[in-house]
């Protein structure tokens, strides 16, 4: 009896209701296919091991502060042998750079780890070449990924060559390969493409994988190692021991120093629920769309009815509408996927075609179902005998069309509270970091010595071009941690241990930090090789110098060290001790300077002692003119060339380490923004296709109105007023709901945007005018048709 | 009270060109109960639309209490109606999401009358109309005389100088067409001027006087023997 042009008639006699109904489905489609596979990717990290499920990874927390991923110093090998439960551990770490030097070309490299010989035995990494039985077996051998190996040599069957590395945290070493993995695929945790067999850890930092006997109850076994851990380190009384299992470390770890910068199991949360409230206002427009067809239609079933039609041949009537608009939904939901997924850099390469036509199945039964529901409530309605039970439905059914308007409003007024929520924090994170706003900085991470010692060479070249603006260097760079600790005894005072922060000369001027009493540091009187020679004499032979070098405290440093104010602390001699960099014992604070953010805002301040040397200039800071980003750009690379001639440069801009470091946030801003701008877009095309219906039905009483007095103004204000009165109620639901949620997030942070009230009003008034514009032409002109065309329309 | 001359009124699409009133001139004076009468599509209901002020005539003049209206802008003849001209339908024309008290309110409200005088105005009027045991039901609750009389309730409640009924027994029977007659005499008893457009010469004859229409045009106009 149906065929598919008597499919497409009822679809074009109300056209208008059903495509806002297919563009909600097939955003809502493509929205449900990127983020299953999203979803699914996230979850997927580090699962593929074999023994997944029984790898864990060790952290020591001090005193509940934060965990450090590594350990230092900890006899791991006791534990193991202690406990039965830990048949093996894996040690690895990491060195952010080394020089790589091949066939006498060299290159660096960043993503260098030792690790032990038990690696294959562990983690199940496939070997294209070589035998993970034995590949580790002779040591200063070395595993390679087959992107490098075909960069180095040109193919994969390269067992037996030599490479040699250097490195400023390891002796050079000249290396043999003895084998070649697949190189590693995207959801794991640490990336690498170069990994040498290391025998002893007794002097870095490593990260301790335990493979144990079953998984996963481990708070006991936590409690076991602590028990040990205190019992061989009885120095340090608040040691706990943290167990994160391996395949969790990707969305739940937030030690310090992660391998890699990881997800975040919130933004999971958060994509699932941008999807299920998107997923509420498209399946509620579907509803209400439902409902106004269905009334549309009603007088088409009465006569069907009328010629002896069932209701299930009306049921079945508007179904098999649903049923073809939900197919074209899905096609079409299809396609946009490939754009939105090419928006958020996803690819489809984790959903399979079984779980697609799965997800299809199960979007057709909920549209199904959804639109069946009006039909079903309202088909009463077709028994056209009776004028009263008719009027009580479709009563009804716009009193339920209120309800679903409000749900929509609230949903779409708190998503917008949500997104200008995180963007005032994205902001803020911007704000606060040292160079956040500025886009004109690049920065070179962890360089070896020989460019260490090119350092100042470089710096002076480089300033000889106007395009660059100032260069400074320091320890560590901005959005890492700043972690060595120095040991400060004020007179008269017990010795406290602060984070250091080494920096180069023109820092302060560099970030714009400004001096708040004191003054800055002078130049530097001393070369590198001067400074190097004083602390080689301080460890070779303990010899201190009498040096008393200036120091500059931040606020939180003043306040730790005892000092009221800073002009008390101004002038003071303070005396210093680092295994490593002190070559003197005494140090003067020249300067105080606020608090500013270097590591990451998920930090409190931390309290720093500054000191300005030509030493551990690990990494450089360049500032070239904004304007002459092109030139800047080949000046660095041929006067590079031209100081260090044997090193490939490597540099990244400054921003784009704070892409990385707030990487989640970044992409939660973005993905909230775009919900919230489908959701609005959807929300309003519901809510215009409402208001035609609206205005249709009550055309007549509006020229009655009219008739009686009326003026067209009244008319708008009356419609606009009705509509906007539900719209104040959704406000009412959607700020508190929004502002709980927003300060939960905030509770990641130590530097927290402030709920400002504007951003409660900004969305409430941005819908409300965006909905009053949308409907008032419609209103308008509903109030312009002269009453008497309307008042005889029977 | 109503002066009109040549009006005439032309309604025009694309193609077609139909002439509903040509050159039509009466007048009507204070306290009159007119009738027009004629066939259907002879421009009964497009007369006694322009008379009401709710449409414009294609030229001619119309002059109400002797200001020409005949042209006014939409916002201005909104205006001039309010609290003017009742209007009373053969189809009720009541709110059906409104109660008896709300539709025959509805007047007061857009002359911005105060609450407390608007329900002591619409008590009196209901009361008059023997329907305030109804005033908190809805019109579909109601029986077709009963919702003509809320009709007319609503026409005369903010005391309008002109009533203009359309057919107002239309959709009635007998019994109740009488009370709808013996009723729109009371109010022009009262003093109210009243133009009653109908198709029964029942109807026309509680009339004072009756104008025939035909084509747009008066063929005859006869007084009442009353």
């Amino acid at each position: 009896m149906y065929n598919i042009p008597f499919v497409v008639r009822r679809f074009l006699k109300t056209k208008n209701l059903r495509i806002v109904n297919l563009l909600g489905l097939a955003l809502m489609f493509a929205c449900i296919l990127v983020s299953y596979t999203y979803v699914k990717r996230e979850l997927s990290f580090d699962k593929f091991y074999s023994k997944a499920d029984r790898i864990v990874r060790m952290a020591v927390s001090y005193d509940g502060q934060q965990a450090d991923g590594r350990m230092y110093g900890t006899n791991v090998n006791q534990i193991v042998q202690s406990i039965s439960e830990i048949e093996a551990v894996l040690k690895l770490s990491k060195i952010n750079t080394a020089i790589l030097t091949s066939k006498g070309t060299k290159q660096v490299i960043t993503d260098l780890y030792f690790s032990s010989d038990n690696l294959f035995e562990i983690l199940d990494i496939p070997l294209l070449n070589g035998d993970s039985q034995t590949v580790f077996k002779s040591p200063g051998s070395v595993v390679i990924s087959e992107k490098l190996a075909y960069q180095l040599f040109g193919k994969a069957d390269i067992i037996g060559e030599k490479i040699e590395l250097s490195g400023r945290r390891f002796q050079n070493m000249t290396c043999s390969i003895a084998g070649v993995f697949k190189d590693m695929p995207g959801n794991t945790h640490f990336h690498t493409d170069i990994i040498v067999r290391e025998a002893d850890f007794d002097n870095s930092f490593f990260y301790a994988y335990l493979l144990v006997t079953k998984g996963p109850n481990y708070s006991e076994l936590e409690k076991k190692i602590s028990d040990v851990f205190l019992k061989e380190n009885p120095q340090r009384p608040g040691a706990e021991i943290n167990l994160m299992p391996m395949a969790d470390i990707h969305l739940h770890s937030h030690v310090l120093r992660e391998m890699e910068p990881n997800g975040n199991i919130y933004y999971i949360y958060l994509i699932i629920g941008a999807n299920m409230l998107l997923f509420i206002i498209v399946m509620f427009n579907l509803w209400l769309n439902a409902s106004v067809i269905f009334s549309y239609n009603k007088r088409y079933y009465q006569l069907l009815r009328f010629n002896g039609a069932s209701s299930y041949v009306v049921a079945k009537d508007e179904i098999q509408v649903v049923f073809w608009l939900t197919v074209a939904g899905i096609l079409a939901g299809k396609l946009i996927s490939v754009f939105v997924a090419d928006y958020f850099s996803i690819s489809f390469n984790f959903i399979s075609i079984g779980e697609e036509i799965i997800l299809c199945l199960f979007f057709l039964f909920i549209t199904v179902l959804v639109s069946l529901f009006p039909v079903l409530s309202n088909i009463s309605s077709t028994f056209f005998f009776n004028d009263r039970i008719d009027l009580k439905t479709i009563r009804f059914s716009f009193s339920n069309v209120k309800y679903m308007l409000v749900i929509q409003y609230s949903i779409v007024i708190f998503i917008i509270i949500v997104t200008l929520g995180i963007n005032s924090q994205i902001t803020l994170i911007r704000n606060t970091q040292v160079g956040g706003m500025e886009s004109n900085i690049v920065v070179f991470d962890e360089q070896p010595p020989e460019i260490i010692s090119n350092y100042s060479s470089l710096k002076d070249e480089l300033l000889k071009h106007p395009e660059i603006e100032s260069v400074t260097g320091a320890m560590q760079l901005p959005g890492s941690a700043v972690r060595d600790m120095i040991g400060a005894t004020v007179e008269g005072k017990e010795q406290i241990h602060l984070p250091v922060l080494v920096v180069g000369e023109d820092f302060f001027p560099f970030y714009g930090i400004k001096i708040e009493a004191g003054k800055m540091f002078a130049p530097l009187k001393m070369s590198l090789k001067e400074e190097e020679e004083l602390l080689f004499r301080r460890i070779d032979e303990n010899i201190f110098s009498n040096l008393k070098e200036d120091i500059i405290l931040n606020r939180k440093a003043l306040q730790v060290l005892g000092f009221t104010s800073p002009e008390e602390a101004i002038g003071k001699e303070i005396k210093i001790e680092h295994s490593a960099l002190d070559y003197t014992q005494s140090a003067v604070v020249s300067g105080v300077v606020d608090d500013f953010t270097y590591t990451s805002v998920y930090e409190d301040a931390v309290p720093m002692i500054i000191l300005q040397r030509n030493m551990f200039m690990n990494c450089f800071m360049i500032r070239f003119v904004p304007e002459h980003e092109t030139q800047a750009m080949q000046t660095l690379n041929s006067v590079w060339g031209k100081i260090n001639p044997d090193y490939p440069i490597n540099y990244k801009f400054l921003s784009d380490t704070y892409n990385v470091v707030y990487k989640n946030e970044l992409n939660a801003g973005k993905v909230i923004k775009f919900f919230s701008v489908l959701c609005l877009i959807i929300t309003i095309l519901g809510l215009i296709v409402f208001m035609a219906f609206m205005i249709k039905t009550r055309t007549k009483e509006i020229g009655i109105r009219k008739v009686n007095g009326a003026t067209n103004r009244e008319i708008v204000t009356m419609l606009n007023v009705s509509l906007l009165r539900w719209i104040l109620l959704s406000v009412c639901i959607a700020i508190p709901v929004a502002w709980f949620i927003i300060e939960k997030w905030l509770e990641n942070f130590a530097y927290k945007a402030d709920l400002n009230w504007w951003m409660f009003v900004t969305a409430s008034v941005f819908v409300s005018l965006i909905s009053l514009v949308a409907v008032s032409f419609q209103s308008w002109k509903a109030a312009k048709i002269n009453p008497v065309n309307s008042v005889k329309s029977e | 009270m109503i002066q009109i001359k040549d009006l005439k009124k032309v309604f025009r699409t694309e193609e077609v060109e139909t002439v509903a009133l040509n050159g039509i001139s009466m007048h009507v004076t204070q306290g009159e109960f007119i009738a027009i009468m004629g066939p259907s599509g002879c421009g009964k209901s497009t007369l006694l639309n322009i008379l009401g002020l709710l449409d414009n005539p294609t030229s001619g003049h119309y002059l109400l209490d002797g200001k020409e209206v005949g042209n006014l802008k939409e916002k201005e003849r909104t205006q001039s109606r309010k609290g003017n001209i009742g209007f009373v339908f053969q189809s009720f024309n009541l709110i059906e999401e409104m109660t008896v008290f709300e539709n025959v309110e509805l007047p007061l409200t857009y002359l911005k009358v105060k609450a407390a005088e608007r329900k002591k105005r619409v008590e009196e009027t209901l009361h008059k109309m023997s329907i305030s045991h109804r005033a908190s039901h809805f019109p579909n609750q109601l029986s077709g005389g009963q919702q003509q009389r809320v009709a007319i309730a609503r026409a005369v409640i903010a005391n309008p100088k002109l009533i203009l009924a359309d057919e107002p027994t239309g959709n009635l029977d007998s019994k109740n067409g009488k009370d709808v007659m013996d009723l729109l005499t009371e109010l022009n008893q009262e003093g109210a001027t009243i133009v009653m457009v109908t198709h029964s010469q029942h109807d026309a004859s509680f009339a004072h006087r009756t104008i025939n229409l035909f084509d747009g045009q008066i063929i005859t106009e006869v007084e009442s023997k009353m």
